[in-house]
């Protein structure tokens, strides 16, 4: 079993391979990004040395492996590959693997390890044909005056600041470790100093008051000094500057007089201070270059590490990570206060006691911010998801030996976590169909006088209180006779079944329907787009599918944006009291502001010069039209781009509510999307304004079907 | 199921519809309530009174002297709602409508038969699972599993 610190382990490190993920799709797009490739190597280094911290050492030294290439890569040893890349995705593959299994002990798991790693290390391995030539790396950037790889033959000398910030030793380190590790790595002399030393009766004994120079004399490079710092670079203040070249550190006759003037002095040593071994001891043939080469190397890297710890420190507490179930329990808790401020509200406003309104009133307002900041934070951007299906269409293309990309517009749209569960699959299954059966070979595509590599778009986008997903493909798209002759081939319609395109190419939807002629490793096997479909039906979503032939194929995927709570409008129908959300309605208007047909036919009236249709909600739920239509209210509803008016009897108010669902035993009433239980006990049923639209259409045409 | 069962006793619940006596597998009964008015949900099947809301949950009410086709015209002054769970899931929830509650006993595989004599609507027979003797009245074992499944379709 995993203990505590182990779980937390394997979170935060399947956290660091999804952003090893991330941004290895950027370094696929950029593979000349340092950026990039230095954030790779520090993701992969808290890994491997977490794992070892853990007791992961298996996944420990695999990652030991890996972060190898990309330390080549960052000096310029190796350079970024297609198969590196590949190889990388297979090894996070991998990573994941060992984090859920921990230690290895099966024989055979430990023989594929092995395996493994020889692969990986093929990529560094000298003779393997992958180090850059080193002349031929000449003259790819020759452009560039001083070449740090070549004349950076021999041990070089560094200064190192490190200046602790005073809560590194609350965090558990160290820093004479640190200094020892530096030490480690070549020669080295340190000088300390103290910053603002309380005085006794303020003294804290967690808070460090020492800073440190260190003159290293080493052949590593800059990037292994700073690695020392990994762990603790938030923490402090690490600068390091390149000196001259020359034997500084076994020099006898100068340092250890610089080192305790300084020591004595409090002033830091600075490169200026090293000047006098430049002229002294030269012993390195060209004098100018090495200066060069000093300004250029070194400076950048200080830059960048000053800068950071400040950067750090503001982004630090931003986010914080919050078991999801807890913030399910804070929404379902919320849920219940507002539905027991709704009781409150009422009692209130009865009892007449001036005090005790003001008060309720004062709670309404912090219960509707409570309301409104825990719904917020049930919401996830689909962001985080995305590099599944980014990482699927990679597949897919390679496994397929097709040209796809993948395209995303609106990636930083929130839906509810619940609701985005239950879209990973459905969508999963809708970009696999769009690679493998959409999307035509490059050969084949060129005939067709298309650009040889397909395209995958996914769109997100609001659209009132739902969010539009849409999977777009320029494939060779769905042909409706095809469709239709597989339909009644399947028994699914009959075959003199009078149907529009769009019905037709819907009946896809239709359960035991699947296309795919042949069965695929990648899909087709048999569950289809009826799954896609009920699953979306799940959290109340539509998905529709339109396609032309040779153009590609567009599905839309429909989906609320919660279930839980909402602002509502009251109404009563027929003496039963009924909500709309109140997002979907545009206006409320009197029977006298509108003008209705004379005959009364089509059920359309006309406002403001505009044609519109309406529903009598009385004659619909009940089937007896709306007593005195001048007593009524109208409610001008938002369907779509269009508006559709709703006849009710009676507005009651606004309410906050929490939506209850009806159940599966009522699912095929879906035109009421849920209950809420009123302050006073009562129930009222919440209407969904498009599926009601949708039924009403669906009625009318029965009827005229049955007059014909 | 009580038809898999052979020689375990079962325990059941029984109530009265039209003068007829049916009965639940206690074991899937969750609450019984006095009778209180659904709030209706309109397009709903026929049979379907509407939702009431227990502990917060949306539960169907069905009218199931409606539902089976029997009725008699008398007053009903025991009415109760029987609340079940159709399946573990979290919304199978089921409310029935009865006249009456009448009684929770034990039999064993001896004192049922498959045999069902009672006459009630054609979608709804077949979740008539069997017949308990019981003193000498007749009592209809329901297939609740199955009865959810019509409700559901």
């Amino acid at each position: 079993m995993l203990d505590r610190f182990q779980q937390k382990f394997v979170e935060e490190a399947t956290d660091n391979v999804a952003s090893i993920e991330e941004a290895l799709f950027e370094l696929e797009s950029d593979p000349e990004n340092k950026e990039i490739i230095e954030r790779l190597f520090r993701s992969m280094h808290t890994i491997k040395g977490g794992g070892a911290m853990f007791g992961f050492n298996d996944l420990s030294t695999f990652t030991h492996n890996l972060e190898t290439i990309y330390d080549h890569i960052r000096n310029d040893k190796i350079k970024v590959t297609k198969d590196i890349i590949s190889l990388t995705f297979e090894s996070l593959d991998y990573i994941r693997q060992l984090l859920e299994m921990g230690q290895l002990t099966d024989p055979d798991d430990i023989a594929r390890q092995q395996d493994y790693i020889k692969r990986v290390q093929a990529h560094f391995a000298p003779g393997e044909g992958l180090y850059i030539n080193p002349n031929k790396a000449g003259q790819q950037s020759a452009a560039q005056p001083a070449q740090p790889q070549q004349e950076e033959s021999g041990p070089k000398n560094y200064l190192v600041n490190f200046e602790p910030f005073e809560n590194l030793l609350s965090n558990g380190t160290n820093p004479l470790f640190i200094i020892e590790d530096l030490m480690a790595l070549g020669e080295a002399k340190t000088v300390s100093y103290l910053q603002d030393v309380h005085s006794f009766s303020e003294f804290e004994p967690l808070a460090i008051k020492i800073k440190w120079q260190v003159v290293l004399n080493t052949d590593q490079d800059i990037n292994d000094i700073k690695d020392v710092f990994i762990f603790v670079e938030d923490d402090c203040k690490v600068e390091i500057t390149e000196l001259t070249q020359g034997d500084i550190v076994n020099n006898t006759d100068k340092l250890p007089d610089i080192l305790a003037k300084a020591h004595e002095s409090g002033n830091m040593l600075k490169k200026e201070d090293f000047e006098v071994f430049k002229t002294e001891k030269v012993a390195t043939p060209t004098p100018s270059v090495p200066q060069q080469a000093t300004s250029t190397a070194a400076a950048a890297p200080t830059k960048k590490t000053e800068a950071k710890p400040q950067q750090q420190e503001a982004a630090k507490i931003a986010t914080q990570r919050v078991a999801s179930a807890k913030i399910d329990e804070l929404v379902n808790a919320v849920g219940e206060l507002v539905t027991m401020q709704a009781q409150l509200n009422l009692i209130a406003s009865k009892s007449g006691n001036e005090a005790f309104a003001s008060i309720t009133e004062q709670m309404e307002k912090i219960t509707r911010q409570l309301r409104e900041t825990s719904f917020e934070m049930s919401l996830v951007p689909l962001q985080g998801e995305l590099i599944r299906f980014q990482r699927l269409v990679r597949d897919l293309s390679n496994k397929l030996g097709k040209e796809l990309e993948f395209v995303v517009e609106g990636g930083d749209i929130e839906l509810d976590k619940n609701i985005i569960e239950h879209l990973i699959d459905p969508l999963l299954h809708i970009i696999r169909n769009s690679g493998d059966h959409g999307i035509e070979m490059p050969e084949e595509r060129i005939k067709k006088g298309k650009d040889p590599k397909g395209t995958i778009l996914l769109k997100a986008f609001y659209s009132g209180s739902n969010v539009v997903i849409q999977i777009i493909d320029d494939g060779k798209g769905m042909d409706p006779a095809k469709i239709f002759a597989k339909a009644v081939e399947k028994g699914i319609i009959d075959k003199n079944a009078n149907l529009t395109k769009k019905e037709t190419l819907n009946l896809i939807f239709a359960s035991g329907f699947s296309t795919a002629e042949k069965i695929s490793d990648v899909s087709g096997r048999g569950v289809g787009m009826d799954v896609v479909r009920t699953k979306i039906q799940e959290v109340r979503g539509e998905v529709t599918v339109d396609s032309e032939v040779d153009k590609g194929t567009t599905l839309t995927l429909d989906i609320p944006l919660t279930l839980s709570i909402i602002d509502g409008l009251m109404t009563k129908i027929n003496g039963e009291q009924f909500i709309f959300p109140l997002s979907n309605i545009e206006r409320i208007l009197n029977p006298n502001e509108v003008k209705f047909n004379e005959n009364g036919v089509g059920n359309i009236f006309t406002y403001t010069g505009e044609q519109i249709l309406y529903i009598d909600l009385n004659k619909l739920f009940y089937d007896k039209p709306v007593e005195n239509i001048q007593n009524a209210k109208i409610l001008l509803v938002k369907n779509g781009d269009k508006k559709v008016g709703m006849i009710i009897d009676q507005i009651v108010g606004e309410y906050q509510i929490v939506v209850k669902p009806l159940g599966r035993f009522l699912r095929k009433v879906d035109m009421i999307s849920g209950a809420s239980v009123m302050g006073d006990g009562s129930l009222s049923l919440i209407i969904d304004t498009t599926r009601l639209v949708n039924y009403n259409a669906l009625q009318s045409k029965k009827k005229q079907a049955k007059q014909a | 199921m009580a038809e898999n069962i052979e020689n375990t006793v079962t325990s059941v619940t029984t109530f009265k519809i039209a003068g007829e006596y049916f009965a639940f597998e206690t074991m899937k009964i969750r609450h019984i309530l006095e009778y209180m008015e659904p709030t209706s949900v309109p397009l709903s099947k026929d049979y379907i009174l509407g939702v009431i809301n227990n502990h917060g949950n949306m539960v169907p009410v069905v009218n199931t002297s409606d539902m089976f086709g029997i009725k008699d015209e008398s007053e009903h002054p025991e009415a109760s709602i029987v609340i079940v769970a159709t399946d573990d899931t979290n919304d199978s929830l089921l409310g029935f409508l009865v006249d009456e509650v009448d009684d929770v006993f034990d039999y064993t595989q001896d004192d049922w038969s498959k045999d069902v004599v009672m006459q009630i609507n054609d979608t709804v027979q077949a979740t008539l699972s069997g017949t308990i003797k019981k003193d000498e009245k007749f009592v209809y074992t329901v297939n609740i599993a199955e009865l959810a499944k019509v409700i559901e379709n």
